[in-house]
């Protein structure tokens, strides 16, 4: 586990991610040849864990990337929302406007 | 009072001959439904990567739980059960995240459609329109209290049409004027925000979290079922039918991964095509539409 987690740190969260699966596979392999043994469910656990913050880390970068071309749309969303409003404030205004006349 | 009459008659006409013109560049009824159609191909869009972010995490979920159902020690068991609640959690935020730009999307072509609808500005003119009556019975009070100059009866209704029909064209004028602005404006955003997501949806990254559900599950179903074979068990039908919905489950978020991405850039080049078809004036059989019903407003007058 040790050498895995050594390992883990030096590539990319896709490469951990792979890695992982591949201990996984192994860690499956040996906990079916001696099913009792508490070290390899502890090692199980460990690597489900791993997955599971690798895979964390994957949908942060995915969401923050989606998201890096947002801005710019979302200050022209806000400007014609403003836009819109005014519009129809003055619809309404003119509309009093003339009422009163 | 019959010279003043065919005066105000003038103005009233000439004022409507200009607002015309001036309408002569509001929004055609292909570039009104152009929007519609915009935003019906947006909303569609939107919703799925929250979908497929959910599938997943969902599945992701099941299969932790199908991993710790094989352990023999119970303490660890329930730590293990609250670790993947957590995680649930912390990648159903990541979902909300990634869903914010697709909102964002969706929120801009909202507002455009809500710019290009003609019910919102037509409304004003025609409540406008209707304010004649009140005028016309008012003037008709005035003159019957006998004071020495007498107002032109009668026409109370043919200055509100007026009113409104320009009321109408001016507001007409601005939203055209507006959608140009924005639209043309948000072209190079909007593709660029689609790029983007397609980028995301495509990535290396995206493509091995799929992969990783499709072998993760087949794997854990797979341990799973030769540690109950060692003890004797056979996997039940409900078991079975757990993992057919898994594999479902992934299949149909790749699915809708593929469909996202094809949508996203259809999305684009639609609001490329909008962009274009937003400049252009209006067609002559559209432009004829309009004087018709100029003739028609101004025959009122005469």
């Amino acid at each position: 586990m040790k050498s895995f987690q050594n390992s883990s740190t030096k590539g990319t969260p896709v490469e951990e991610l792979e890695l992982i699966r591949q201990s996984k596979t192994e860690c499956n392999r040996l906990r079916e040849a001696s099913p009792k043994n508490q070290e390899l469910e502890l090692l199980s656990i460990e690597l489900d864990r791993a997955e599971r913050r690798v895979i964390e880390l994957i949908g942060e970068e995915l969401a923050n990337k989606a998201n890096q071309a947002g801005v710019p749309l979302k200050e022209l969303t806000i400007r014609l929302r403003e836009r819109v409003n005014s519009m129809s404030k003055f619809a309404k205004l003119f509309e009093t406007i003339l009422k009163y006349l | 009072m019959e010279t003043s009459g065919i005066k105000l008659r003038h103005v009233i006409v000439a004022c409507l001959v200009s607002t015309t013109i001036l309408g002569c560049a509001s929004l055609s009824k292909t570039q009104i439904k152009s929007v519609q159609t915009f935003y019906k191909l947006t909303d569609s869009v939107t919703s799925s990567p929250v979908k497929i972010w959910s599938l997943l995490n969902d599945v992701r979920t099941d299969r932790y739980i199908l991993s710790v159902s094989t352990l023999s020690n119970n303490k660890l068991l329930i730590d293990e059960i609250d670790s993947i609640r957590v995680s649930w959690k912390k990648n159903n935020r990541i979902g909300d995240k990634l869903e914010q730009s697709f909102e964002l999307m969706n929120a801009y072509c909202y507002s455009l459609t809500l710019l290009a609808s003609p019910e919102k500005w037509e409304s004003s003119g025609r409540g406008i329109k209707s304010l004649g009556k009140n005028i016309d019975s008012l003037i008709i009070r005035y003159n019957s209290l006998g004071f020495k100059y007498e107002l032109p009866s009668g026409y109370g209704k043919s200055i509100s049409r007026a009113l409104g029909y320009s009321a109408e064209t001016y507001f007409k004028h601005r939203q055209i004027k507006l959608l140009r602005r924005f639209i043309v404006q948000g072209d190079t955003v909007f593709a660029r925000l689609c790029d983007n997501l397609y980028e995301t949806l495509s990535s290396d990254s995206f493509r091995v979290l799929i992969s990783t559900e499709r072998k993760g599950v087949r794997d854990q179903f797979h341990n799973y079922a030769l540690l109950k074979q060692n003890k004797g068990e056979v996997i039940s039908f409900l078991e079975t039918k757990e993992f057919y919905r898994m594999t479902s489950q992934i299949e149909e978020a790749e699915s809708l991964r593929i469909s996202c991405c094809r949508r996203l850039k259809s999305l684009k080049s639609a609001h490329n095509r909008l962009s274009k078809e937003i400049q252009q004036r209006k067609k002559a059989d559209e432009l004829l539409n309009d004087i018709y019903r100029l003739s028609d407003e101004i025959s009122k007058f005469l």
